[in-house]
């Protein structure tokens, strides 16, 4: 062997360790001689080093190289942040930290709140009674029950039909046998009723937009969205990942103005071609304003941009027949490319449905996540759904009378001083707020997050125009959301007390993205007649008034 | 073996209903002569059957040997049951590890004649679905039942790690690359030739492609192969069989058609663990009556008058089911997990999640804005070592100490049928002081001797999990979910989740679905009862030897303060609404038993049938989601078709990637409470066949394979194997070990001296209790088989299996010299000097006498020509001391002095090599053997 070195002995106390290592190298040689394949490896090696002693050195680093990335990926931490502790460091960190309670206790602000939460004895519906008042019967303008669907004969009958049939869950998603008939039939009813090609059923409203975004935006697409928006949409933009841009609430001049910048913007940046969405509610869930939607999709065209409208407040609540503002202001649901609705705001059933092409409705299919990856909704449910769509086509009277129950109760309170109703005059989800004087707030009345009233304003006072990259508008409006939201419950209460349930908007204070202002959220339905929608109004400014007058004293 | 079947009864078409029916037992012919007027009475009379079957179909004489009339226990047709006088079961109860290893090990793989009725033929199977079963089976055999614990102090085995050979690796990849290739290559054709069908995935008119080419390319390429697997739509109830909606294809999968007809197929596929997706019975009464009263909707979120008394009710419930404080529902499950989680932690908080953990934990999480650090799936070092990093090094960057920490862990998960390592994350949980988050998804119903769940399941007190998640859409047969914890936990949600302010409220037909469910499950409490805790010692009760302990509600206000757990007992009758009609085989809580007991009894039986036939399966063996791997994508689609295809159609359900990794492509069975026996053999049938079509068997090595016909025939014993001396004599049997019940057979008044203690309950329900290894030896040896042939052999055996436990006593008192009081400390160098005796001379005096009994015994074990107790004994102690004296017993092995001594302690340790490489082999401890190495030496 060429390894049989003379060893000439510089240090006869080394001799043991020249020893030494020659055992090993020859042990290593005969074990690497049985290794199958080794002669050929050994083969190359040579060759290639006596062809090209560079190549090996190359060769080796790359080797090296290779082993140093594989071990790296296991041992993480690769970042020079990671502090190198002693194993008994580490344990007496551990004994050290001592973690946050999980949940903060209630205030008593909460406390209070949760005791006095409604609780309907019974069915809910137009006069539903209350376990809170003894289970006295109270006129119910809080739940949603707009086209007065709840507890109809011919949608309980059905319910129970197809509970004998079907049972009650579904017991799967529907990539695994979650799929009934009745879930189709429902898709299919809701495209036809909308005018779609498609259409796809989520078993939760609130989990349905924030499906469907994610769903389509994807990291580097560009959403642009109203400031608006309900927390649902908000939290599809957050899971999406996209590049956000933000336009001022209901605001098409401002809407204009993103558009156009995000134009430039690719066009400046040479950014490749991406995926553009137009994200925004019909009837906004935060203070019931309405979106001018024939212009936003001439904007949308203009800018080659695909719309999101969020219809959970607007389908089954305005139109001709409840199909929602396509049908209101008489455009083709196929201009809008992602149709979200709420089965259960809007039918009384429960879940959302997203419409528009074969295509857009397929691919939810498979990346629809809370679609995906949730249980179907109870077949009986569906069919609620179903035979609701099925009662509105067939009974346009009843939008007429909402509406009409709409206006009533608007000439009553619109009237009212001291407060301010930012919604539509034709949406029956009214918002009622405070304006200014009794709590100290020095800036105008507004909607949620600063729709711009005509108001004198000096200089400093002019708005500033937002930035679209960020969700706070340019001239937030401030308000004492706590005071704010004790005078309001105070109207409620005092309105329970005259037989009148009505709600506050509730809201998830500090986890809201852009916090909305208090409000008192009336839900009109077209089950109560129109004397009882007068007397209800009647009784909410009576209340409104005496509250806000105890208050000035 | 006794196999009454439904089927027999159904051979005649015109049999209303497909009951086992004991012959000549009068009082069953007047239950069919009852018609069935609705579903309460048609299950009053079903449990009636069962309770006549039960008392006639006595449990059959297991013990062959000692019976001279074996004979009445053969040729045992489907309609007829024997009895046997001197039947008794047993039920062993152990408390020494040491001793409960001794017994561990069996040989004789022995089994009464198998029985040689036909088993029911798949035609009637088929036959059965046209009948009243189609939702929930019949099945009244008591035997085929089981209860879902877990044996305290044994290790969580999930099976996970079982790798296929590398030629199925490699041609699974090599599939997915011709397919990824071929896909390729159409689109790179398709694109020039057939553009127009491109165009929605490119570029057009200045919008870019909603889905791009690249993006679908999976679903496009790969899963269009198979698309008729998925997505089969269905109609009517997914119970124990389902009715697809036929589909058709005319352009390879590009668009499918109903073609109008419907199949009825074997539904092992929906989460209907508990079998309560119905449209009859109780609780689809009880969901009309809901309806008729509350109309289908409660308008509105919870917060915002969305909450009706239902509501509260069932919250209050749910509560009670779990063991917590209280709990909070939400109408979907998925946002259960989406909505909770950002209430609970945020920035600064850290999210330790499985990495296996389901989408709706994912997106809940990502909502937070909390940091997620992943662990390797259900690995407690892998989760250790993180939380060792993550505590110490803080916040990324600024190294501030984490907020809290929030572990999240998934119950049983739902496609590798793994069940969590509870009693380890506890044990970390105390050391680390993180919070837990369990999804109970698909645990809670389906696990635990009383369907609480993993809680239940491992005996961990719910109180000390800080949140237990859970859907409704699983066993309870209804949707939504639920959050369950302490008071303030709850409350908190209650105004902080997204769910309160936003989501729909639950639709009152699925809450009282819910309630129905169960209080089935819970059995309802009659109302008055005195206050206090009652403590009933239940050992007579034929459901179920556990000692339970019930709290009655009244005095109780949160979860007792325990470690264990503390059954929450039935439901107090006050917590369900008055309208609310069970009938009384529901409301005793009998109907909710015998569904968690036939779920437990399947899912057992499927899993380890499936593995003995020689399929690898996933998970643990209580899973009642057993995932049958495949590996390449085409059998995958293969697999589907070819199930359904079948005589008795059977419906699949079937993942790959990207759902699973590339290679595990698996078919996924979800077992019900509503499968009979008959269904799970079918399935077992079945797979058998496919699997050998198409070579799916890649398990356990072909000679530990059983037969489809030994498969079906040991079901019993299949779903009983845990120890092995009574594993293969069908001796039902169970393990108590460490059970606090016993204590008092050992206390001072009791009767027995010291653990172990063997229990044999007769028929009669007398109990009988044997303590002392030697006399349980020679008792049970006899009835296992391994008792030797005839009464000298067995005199024989009993003398050398005292013999070695003299050894074995011997081997314990070197380490208590001077006494049994005194600690080993304090008798440490007497204990060296007996020590060196022992080594020395004791060991080889003990060898060389069993050495020459074998050397006289010509057939290599010590009496007669097959393994006895006397074997085992010495192989348990020669274990034992290669555990404390492991240089010592190398020498004396060494030697060469002791061939055949080794030679039958390497056989024995040969043939239950699967049991000692399985963990179920319990360990040494600070007991008989200790390893101390200063008393050891070569
Ligand atoms: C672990 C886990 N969590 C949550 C869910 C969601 O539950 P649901 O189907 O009720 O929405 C599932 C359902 O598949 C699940 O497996």
């Amino acid at each position: 062997m060429t390894s049989s070195l003379p060893t000439p002995s510089i240090n006869p106390a080394l001799d043991p360790v020249f020893a030494f290592l020659q055992s090993s190298y020859a042990l290593a040689e005969s074990t690497w001689t049985k290794i199958p394949g080794s002669a050929m490896i050994g083969r190359y090696i040579r060759s290639s080093h006596r062809n090209d002693p560079g190549r090996t050195i190359l060769e080796i680093m790359l080797v090296l190289w290779a082993i140093r990335t594989l071990l790296q990926s296991r041992t993480r931490s690769g970042d020079e942040n990671y502090v190198k502790l002693s194993q008994k460091e580490i344990d007496e960190l551990i004994d050290d930290w001592i973690p946050d309670p999980l949940v903060e206790t209630l205030s008593s602000n909460e406390v209070n709140e949760l005791a006095n939460l409604p609780v309907i004895q019974g069915p809910s519906g137009p006069k539903p009674r209350l376990v809170n008042n003894g289970g006295k019967q109270v006129t119910n303008l809080a739940s949603y029950n707009f086209t007065g669907l709840a507890g109809d004969e011919r949608i309980t009958s059905r319910a129970i039909e197809t509970l004998r049939k079907y049972g009650v869950g579904s017991c799967g998603p529907p990539g695994f046998y979650g799929t009934i008939d009745v879930h189709m039939e429902l898709e299919q009813n809701i495209a036809s009723f909308l005018g779609t090609e498609s259409a796809i059923i989520y078993s939760q409203a609130f989990s349905t937009i924030s499906s469907v975004i994610p769903a389509f935006c994807k990291r580097g697409d560009i959403i642009v969205a109203d400031r608006g928006v309900s927390f649902a949409v908000h939290k599809g933009i957050q899971v999406s990942r996209s590049t956000v841009r933000w336009y001022d609430h209901n605001d098409v001049k401002s809407l204009e103005d993103a558009l156009e910048s995000v134009e430039r913007e690719q066009i400046k940046k040479r950014l490749p071609l991406t995926r553009r969405f137009i994200v925004t509610e019909g009837i906004f869930e935060n203070d019931g304003a309405m979106v001018d939607l024939p212009k936003i999709i001439a904007l949308k065209h203009k800018y080659k941009f695909r719309l999101c409208l969020d219809e959970s407040m607007s389908f089954g609540t305005v139109g001709r027949t409840g199909r929602g503002l396509t049908e209101l202001y008489n455009v083709p649901a196929t201009e809008v490319d992602l149709l979200v609705g709420s089965l259960a705001t809007g039918l009384c059933a429960t879940g959302g449905f997203c419409a528009g092409t074969k295509h857009v409705v397929d691919h939810q299919r498979i990346n629809g996540t809370s679609f995906v990856f949730s249980a179907a909704m109870p077949a009986l449910l569906a069919v609620s759904a179903s035979e609701g769509i099925h009662i509105l086509t067939h009974n346009p009277t009843k939008l007429t009378t909402l509406h009409e129950n709409t206006c009533i109760f608007r000439s009553i309170l619109d009237k009212v001083e001291g407060i301010h109703i930012p919604s539509h005059p034709a949406s029956p989800l009214i918002h009622i707020q405070l304006v200014g004087g009794e709590t100290k707030l020095a800036v105008p009345p507004s909607s949620p997050i600063g729709l711009r009233r005509k108001v004198n304003l000096t200089l400093s006072q002019l708005p500033k125009l937002s930035n679209p990259q960020s969700v706070l508008p340019g001239n937030p409006v401030q308000f004492d959301i706590e005071a704010e939201e004790r005078i309001l419950q105070e109207v409620v209460d005092e309105a329970l007390s005259q037989g009148l349930l009505i709600s506050r908007a509730k809201r998830l204070r500090g986890q809201e993205v852009v916090e909305p202002r208090p409000a008192i959220k009336i839900a009109i339905t077209n089950a109560l007649t129109r004397k009882e929608v007068e007397k209800a109004a009647a009784t909410l400014k009576n209340a409104i008034v005496k509250v806000l007058n105890k208050r000035k004293k | 073996m006794s196999y009454p079947t439904s089927s027999s009864s159904t051979s005649h078409s015109s049999s209303p209903s497909p009951i086992a029916i004991p012959k000549g037992h009068t009082k069953s012919k007047s239950i069919l002569k009852h018609p069935m007027r609705d579903a309460a009475s048609y299950l009053t009379a079903l449990s009636q059957a069962d309770a006549d079957a039960r008392a006639a179909a006595a449990r059959k004489n297991r013990f062959a040997d000692t019976n001279s009339d074996a004979g009445s226990t053969h040729s045992f047709m489907t309609t007829s049951t024997s009895t046997s006088k001197s039947s008794s079961s047993t039920s062993i109860e152990y408390d020494d590890r040491n001793v409960q290893n001794l017994l561990s090990a069996d040989i004789a793989h022995r089994y009464d004649e198998l029985d040689n009725s036909p088993y029911s033929s798949e035609e009637q199977a088929l036959h059965q679905f046209n009948f009243k079963h189609s939702e929930f089976g019949h099945c009244a055999d008591e035997s085929y039942r089981f209860t879902s614990a877990w044996k305290p102090n044994t290790p969580v085995i999930n099976h996970l790690d079982e790798d296929p050979s590398y030629y199925i690796l490699l041609t699974t990849y090599f599939s997915y690359l011709i397919l990824i290739v071929l896909g390729h290559l159409r689109d790179f054709f398709g694109k020039r030739f057939h553009s127009h069908a491109y165009k929605h995935l490119m570029p057009s008119n200045g919008y870019a492609a909603l889905n791009s080419d690249f993006d679908s390319f999976y679903s496009r390429r790969l899963k269009a192969r198979m698309d008729d697997c998925f997505s089969r739509p269905i109609t009517g109830v997914p119970g124990r069989s389902i009715t697809l909606l036929d589909r058709a294809s005319d352009d390879n999968n590009t668009t499918l058609r109903l073609t109008g007809t419907t199949s009825r197929a074997l539904n092992i596929s929906s989460y209907n663990y508990l079998g309560f997706a119905q449209a009859q019975g109780p609780c689809a009464d009880a969901v009309e009556e809901g309806i008729r009263r509350y109309g289908v909707s409660a308008c509105g979120a919870r917060l915002e008058a969305g909450t009706t008394d239902l509501h509260n009710q069932v919250e209050s419930l749910v509560a009670k089911f779990v063991g917590t404080q209280d709990a909070v529902i939400c109408s979907m499950g998925f946002a259960t997990n989406s909505t909770t989680l950002p209430a609970l932690v945020g920035k600064g908080c850290l999210v330790i999640s499985d990495e296996l953990n389901h989408a709706s934990i994912r997106f809940g999480v990502r909502l937070s804005g909390a940091n997620v650090r992943t662990f390797k799936h259900n690995d407690m070092e892998s989760l250790e070592s993180l939380l060792r990093e993550v505590i110490s090094q803080g916040q990324p960057r600024t190294h501030r100490p984490w907020k809290k920490i929030l572990l999240v862990v998934e119950g049983l998960y739902s496609m590798e049928g793994t069940l969590v390592d509870l009693p380890g994350i506890m044990k970390l949980k105390q050391r680390y002081k993180f919070y837990l988050y369990v999804d109970e998804a698909h645990s809670i119903g389906a696990l635990g001797p009383h369907g609480r769940g993993v809680a239940d399941y491992f005996s961990v007190n719910p109180g000390s999990i800080d949140i237990l998640m859970g859907t409704f859409t699983k066993s309870f047969g209804a949707s939504g979910g639920y959050i369950a914890g302490s008071k303030p936990l709850i409350s908190r949600l209650r105004v902080r989740s997204h769910a309160g302010c936003y989501t729909e409220s639950m639709s009152p037909a699925v809450l009282t679905q819910i309630m129905a469910s169960m209080a089935s499950i819970m059995g309802v409490r009659p109302p008055a009862v005195g206050p206090g805790i009652v403590t009933t010692v239940s050992e007579e009760d034929d459901n179920s030897n556990k000692l339970t302990l019930t709290i009655n509600p009244a005095s109780s206000t949160g979860p007792i303060s325990a470690d264990t757990y503390i059954h929450p007992g039935p439901a107090p009758a006050s917590s369900l609404p008055s309208w609310l009609h069970l009938p009384p085989y529901t409301l005793s809580g009998s109907e909710g038993q015998t569904r968690l007991r036939r779920l437990a009894f399947n899912a057992r039986y499927l899993s380890r049938g499936l593995n003995k036939l020689g399929f690898i399966t996933y998970g643990h063996s209580d899973s009642p989601i057993v995932p049958l791997l495949l590996f390449h994508p085409g059998k995958m689609t293969l697999f589907s078709r070819l199930m359904i295809a079948r005589k008795v159609p059977i419906v699949v359900v079937v993942v790959g990637y990207p759902a699973t990794p590339l290679v595990s492509g698996r078919a996924r069975f979800c077992l019900s409470a509503a499968h009979t026996k008959q269904d799970c053999d079918s399935v077992l049938r079945a797979c058998n066949e496919i699997g050998d079509a198409i070579d799916l068997k890649h398990g356990i090595p072909v000679k530990e394979r059983w037969t489809l016909d030994e498969v079906i025939a040991r079901a019993v014993e299949l779903v009983n194997m845990n120890i092995l001396p009574f594993e293969y004599s069908k001796t039902p049997f169970e393990d108590k070990t460490g059970f606090k019940a016993f204590s008092k057979h050992l206390s001072p008044q009791g009767t027995h001296f010291a653990p172990p203690l063997l229990q044999i309950k007769e028929d009669s329900g007398e109990i009988f209790v044997l303590s002392q290894t030697p006399a349980i030896l020679a008792y049970i040896g006899p009835k296992l088989g391994l008792g030797g042939s005839n009464e000298y052999e067995h005199a024989t055996i009993n003398q050398l299996t005292l013999t070695a436990l003299d050894l074995s006593n011997e081997a314990h008192d070197v380490h208590h010299p001077i006494s049994n009081s005194l600690y080993y400390e304090d008798q440490k160098p007497e204990a060296k000097r007996r020590a060196e005796d022992f080594r020395e001379n004791r060991i080889p005096k003990f060898l060389t006498h069993f050495e020459t009994v074998l050397q006289n015994n010509s057939s290599g074990v010590l009496v007669g020509s097959t393994i006895s107790t006397a074997d085992l004994t010495l192989f348990q102690v020669l274990d034992g001391l290669h555990f404390a004296f492991p240089r010592r017993i190398g020498a004396l092995r060494k030697s060469g002095e002791y061939t055949h001594v080794f030679q039958l302690y390497d056989r024995v340790k040969d043939e239950l090599k699967d049991y000692f490489g399985s963990k179920r082999r319990r360990e040494y401890s600070m007991g008989l053997y200790r390893d101390y190495p200063e008393l050891d030496q070569e």
